[in-house]
């Protein structure tokens, strides 16, 4: 397993967020609620593998429409969400959660969102992405949260819920939250948002600057 | 509104991609390049961010890419589960949407905002505040 150690990275990257990284890594290579490890790593190794031909228009990209263990419209969500989730409304996202079911449509997204995060992050400091884990054995949890309600998203949510709407999107699904959250949260607060005070490295207005062109890029209105 | 509070004159245009030298952002046309690169994984990434690096200094560009690294998920969680804008946010920022013209984004179809009325920032709390 990579130690995700960052000792050659190009830039500073702080022990918590190195740390996390090592947690995901962990995570990812168990069972999840509703997928297995393997069906998780077969996700997170199509993502990736979508994620790193970006630059290449789709028609070239020469990627396989099934993956071994994933049936095929589980890797057309996986290169959507990928490469495309800002092009995703509702139609699409009702088809493809008639495909494979709401919870598992979250835990994708979970999974995706974690491993295109790990990727842009080694990427962007100028190191090697490090090798999958190996999955371990166990089956999938099963586990639907009460409390879910209907607040105009594609996949039910925590209703009511004390904090931004982007922190319930995948609470159908509480594991991947929590996936996602252990590499997402390190690195926002990182950029400062989770606090009121500017002691960042870059100022707040920098920090701003990328995040909103980082939006604007991948045509998110949120 | 942190722009104003740093005694900035920032080109939010910048944001959006349009061509500028300056966003009133100290570095902000490196910056942008240096996001861009990534998101778009470029050829020149490695030549980028070693100017950030010069530039700036290894814990700025360590932030930058922490920056970079957050918002690459937190906009395909929000785009494929479709959440919309939490409603004091959508009240306080319609103005800048405006402007920008946001609303042309295609993931603005998940928040239905053109009833919003517009309201004054008055607290963080107050952006998410969902009731």
């Amino acid at each position: 397993m990579s130690d995700f150690s960052y000792g050659d990275a190009a830039v500073t990257v702080t022990d918590d967020i190195a740390a996390s990284h090592r947690e995901a890594w962990a995570m990812l290579a168990g069972p999840g609620t509703w997928w297995t490890a393997a069906e998780r790593l077969a996700i997170a190794d199509r993502a990736r593998r979508t994620f790193a031909l970006r630059a290449t228009p789709p028609w070239l990209r020469q990627l396989p429409e099934t993956e071994p263990g994933l049936s095929a419209p589980a890797v057309a969500i996986v290169d959507k969400v990928a490469v495309g989730a800002g092009s995703i409304d509702r139609a699409w996202a009702t088809e493809a959660i008639a495909e494979i079911g709401d919870a598992r449509y979250v835990e994708l997204i979970g999974v995706v969102a974690t491993i295109v995060m790990l990727d842009v992050f080694a990427e962007a400091s100028g190191v090697a992405r490090a090798p999958l884990p190996d999955p371990e054995d166990g089956p999938p949890s099963g586990e639907r949260p009460d409390g879910l309600g209907d607040i105009g998203a594609h996949v039910p949510v925590l209703d009511p819920f004390p904090f931004a709407n982007v922190a319930r999107a995948l609470s159908l699904v509480p594991e991947a939250n929590k996936l996602f959250r252990c590499v997402s949260v390190p690195t926002y607060s990182a950029a400062g948002f989770s606090s009121l005070e500017w002691d960042t490295p870059l100022s707040r207005p920098q920090v701003e600057l990328v995040a909103s062109r980082v939006s604007a890029m991948n045509e998110c209105f949120y | 509104m942190t722009s104003d509070a740093a005694g900035l004159d920032v080109d939010l245009g910048a944001t959006m991609g349009r061509a500028t030298d300056d966003s009133g952002v100290p570095h902000g046309r490196m910056l942008i390049d240096f996001a861009e690169a990534v998101v778009r994984g470029d050829d020149d990434l490695a030549r980028l961010r070693t100017e950030v690096v010069d530039r700036l200094g290894p814990d700025r560009a360590g932030h930058a890419v922490a920056t970079i690294t957050a918002f690459s998920g937190l906009v395909r969680v929000a785009d494929a589960t479709g959440i919309p804008i939490d409603d004091g946010l959508a009240s306080v920022s319609v103005d800048t949407r405006q402007e920008l013209a946001l609303e042309q984004l295609g993931g603005a179809a998940n928040s239905r905002v053109d009833h919003v009325e517009r309201a004054e920032f008055g607290s963080i709390d107050a952006l998410f505040d969902n009731s």
